[in-house]
């Protein structure tokens, strides 16, 4: 759901400032330009509720698979990388083998 | 920062203002005085520290190097050694220092009054605490994140590696069972406390298996769930709570409750760790961030008065909660807050191997720790903001005033802070409990000051949700301590063995984890034991044994990092270890010399197990209480014992500090340095910092 969620918000915020509403306003109906206008603000919005969903999301370890293959496809391209479940499973059991919490 | 005027203005304006705020805590006699003054003073203290000291000891005194590559960088595995984002790794260090410690001693030193807690979390935190995390975090990234045994083993010599992990088990030991105490004394006689804190653990291995089963690694749907579920579970034990029938299943005293804590500790411990460990832990951090932030909002909307003195007459060491003077006892019952050793192990070993730059050190080991500071400091809000007399009857012992309420409110008032029965009748079924009298260990009280703090500012109707909401939400990361503890008390215990039979040091076969997890929860489980069936309240005994063995961790940390800088050349500045260093040997030395020889019962381990054998020869004990004489006894003896164990434990890795550091200074041999050369960073220009 997490990464589904930013897709849609980039989704949104590049048909927001898509070709239609950005381009040179000469040519464009008067009408369309004052749509481009009220949108904008919209995308200022989505653009930063995106970037909080990503810091939730890396805060978090939400984004934790995804950030695992982009490593894992830039350090060992030739070598098959774990499934989302292994990769989690492994990733839990290492994190709990030492001391990671305290009083 | 450059120097401009407007900056030099705008920190003479934070100065001037901290110091109002402090001036203003300090010096106020007989009227009520804000909580807002107590959030300025804090603020303005941690920002002036952090901005000054801080950054003059990063640059002067380590010599921060942000060119260096930091271990994360060069044995970047992509899975505990990792460069991430500064923010990123300030979130899991906090997570993981911040747990109950700086909620409940904050809540005990209340009975001095609200002024000699405050100001040690205070200055202990920006000349102590906040320095030894960094220092550690410091020393360690430059040693490829080893941890702070590995430190004091290559540092000092093999005496402060063993010094330093034997501390390190026991005050594990000694941690476990203290909280699970104040657990038990939470959820004693309460169905709705006990069957909510039950309910956290189906819903913990619930999200457990979503996030490993049923969608592997959606770590945020999952805790989401579990929140939904855990506030589902506090009103639900409100309901339980009206049903005849069903209340008695979760209405028990300590003693079962211990028992199943106990089980529990041992189920949790051999069971995997994406059962109930894990999730549990996403849980318990969300909670505790969405709470804290929650009553620090709470706090500044709100701006309650703090009711309780400034100065109680227990500084005289007549104290109902825990016996002892001033000093040196409130710097020993406020350990995690103002300086916590047990800290110098996350800043070891896990946290330096995400640092992506050495700059990033001073904003996560010592602006993690103020901020633990910062909770410690609204842990103390809640507790004074209390009606004294009513703060006196919640964490009091029966065994000091009283068995029966008349008697408890008859002797609290006596001592100049008035209660009365029905006052406290209709605060219990407001906070929906049958009684708050003697509920010991600092949750209660702190829950009822956070429910009144909440109900003030959200709606007065919820009040018993909101204290059954704290009590979940202390409960929920004290199990996650316990089982974490347990288990890395395991690892530890398994690693000895593993050196007398191999096998044992298997830390996956089942026969040798089925066995060292029952010797590690039997060792706690006996001290929560006695700590229940103790009717004083066991607690009083307990906190100050943790706080003694928790700030001779951060001797030992102090130590290290001590040695390490006049090794290094850097003798004229050894002064910032060595001074909170040599404040803890006073007070932990102070400390465990008047629990070994004080005359008085309710300090001194031997004069407490006499005056019980005398009481216990002459037969003036009431039957109930010579049944367990025996056990209590023989506990305050072997409570002597570790604390004498403690102390030598102490002098042992300070003498063995001073030699190295004496050898260093006449040109002898010492063990060298152990820091890893300089390779050049190549993050810097790969990396936005964002």
């Amino acid at each position: 759901m997490g990464a589904r969620l930013n897709n849609l918000l980039r989704g949104s915020i590049a048909a927001l400032r898509g070709t239609r509403f950005l381009a040179y306003p000469q040519g464009m109906s008067r009408s369309l330009c004052s749509v481009r206008l009220a949108l904008k603000p919209l995308a200022t919005v989505l653009q930063s509720l995106g970037r909080s969903w990503r810091a939730v999301r890396r805060l978090s370890g939400d984004d934790g698979y995804e950030r695992y293959l982009a490593h894992h496809a830039a350090a060992h391209p030739e070598a098959p990388a774990l499934s989302r479940k292994a990769w989690f499973a492994h990733q839990q059991q290492q994190k709990w083998s030492g001391i990671k919490r305290c009083c | 920062m450059k120097t401009t005027i407007s900056s030099i203005l705008l920190w003479l304006c934070v100065a001037l203002l901290g110091a109002a705020a402090v001036g203003g805590i300090a010096l106020n006699r007989g009227e009520s005085i804000n909580a807002l003054w107590f959030i300025t003073a804090a603020l303005c203290v941690y920002a002036i520290a952090y901005r000054f000291y801080a950054a003059w000891i990063a640059a002067t005194v380590l010599s921060i190097d942000a060119t260096r590559a930091t271990p994360a960088e060069r044995l970047n595995n992509g899975r505990d050694f990792m460069p991430t984002n500064r923010w990123v790794v300030f979130g899991h260090h906090f997570a993981a220092i911040a747990g109950p410690g700086p909620l409940i001693g904050p809540t005990l030193a209340a009975q001095f009054g609200y002024l000699p807690g405050t100001l040690w979390i205070l200055i202990g935190a920006v000349l102590g605490g906040c320095v030894q995390d960094m220092v550690t975090l410091f020393f360690s990234t430059r040693r490829d994140g080893r941890s702070l045994g590995q430190m004091a083993r290559d540092e000092l010599g093999s005496i402060g590696g063993i010094a330093a992990l034997v501390a390190t088990f026991l005050i594990m030991i000694i941690l476990i069972a203290v909280l699970g105490l104040v657990v038990v004394n939470a959820m004693k006689h309460s169905p709705w406390a006990t069957s909510t804190v039950a309910a956290t653990i189906p819903i913990a291995m619930l999200v457990g298996l979503y996030m490993h089963k049923l969608r592997p690694g959606r770590v945020l749907e999952g805790s989401a769930l579990g929140v939904i579920l855990l506030l589902l579970a506090v009103a639900g034990g409100g309901w339980i709570d009206q049903q005849t029938g069903l209340r008695e299943l979760f209405d028990h005293p300590g003693l079962p409750l211990a028992f199943a804590v106990i089980g529990y500790g041992f189920a949790a411990a051999i069971l995997p760790v994406w059962l109930l460990l894990a999730p549990r832990d996403y849980l318990s951090t969300f909670m505790k961030l969405g709470t804290m932030i929650l009553l620090a909002l709470a706090i500044i909307w709100l701006r309650p008065e703090i009711k309780m003195p400034a100065l109680t007459q227990f500084i005289n060491g007549s104290g109902p909660i825990f016996g002892g003077k001033l000093f040196p006892f409130v710097f020993i019952t406020i350990a995690c807050g103002a300086i916590s050793g047990f800290h110098s192990l996350i800043a070891s070993g896990t946290t330096p191997k995400l640092l992506a730059n050495e700059r990033d050190i001073p904003m996560i080991g010592y602006g993690g720790m103020a901020l633990e500071s910062f909770v410690a400091i609204m842990a103390m809000i809640a507790a004074t903001v209390l009606d004294p007399g009513v703060y006196f009857a919640i964490n009091s012992p029966a065994g000091v005033v009283g068995k029966t309420a008349a008697e408890a409110v008859a002797t609290i008032s006596a001592w100049g802070f008035p209660v009365t029965v029905e006052q406290m009748n209709l605060l219990a079924r407001q906070m929906g409990e049958t009684t708050l009298f003697a509920r010991t260990g600092g949750a209660p009280s702190l829950a009822v000051g956070m429910a009144s703090i909440f109900g003030s500012a959200f709606g007065q109707g919820m009040l018993a949700m909101w204290y059954h909401f704290a009590i979940m939400f202390e409960a929920l990361f004290i199990l996650t301590t316990l089982d974490a503890g347990t288990r890395v008390g395991r690892f530890m215990l398994q690693d000895l063995l593993g050196n007398v039979w191999k096998p044992m040091g298997q830390t996956s076969w089942y026969p040798s984890v089925l066995f060292s997890s029952a010797v590690v929860v039997s060792a706690w489980g006996y001290f929560l034991y006695i700590g229940v069936i103790d009717p004083n309240g066991g607690v009083n005994i307990l906190w100050p044994l943790f706080g003694i063995s928790n700030q001779i961790l951060a001797a030992i940390a102090l130590c290290v990092a001590t040695g390490i800088l006049v090794k290094s050349g850097k003798l004229r500045y050894a002064w910032i270890t060595a001074l909170p260093l040599a404040w803890l040997i006073v007070i932990t030395s102070t400390a465990t010399w008047q629990k070994l020889t004080s005359d008085d019962p309710r300090i001194g381990f031997l004069a407490a197990a006499n005056s019980l054998s005398d009481k216990l020869a002459a037969g003036v004990l009431p039957p109930d209480k010579a049944a367990v004489a025996p056990q209590l006894i023989f506990n305050l003896q072997l409570d002597a014992v570790l604390a004498l164990f403690f102390a030598a434990l102490l002098w042992l890795i300070v003498i063995d500090m001073l030699r190295v550091c004496l050898r260093h200074l006449q040109g002898k041999r010492v063990p060298p340095l152990s820091e890893t050369p300089h390779y050049p960073t190549n993050l810097e220009e790969a990396w936005a910092r964002d």
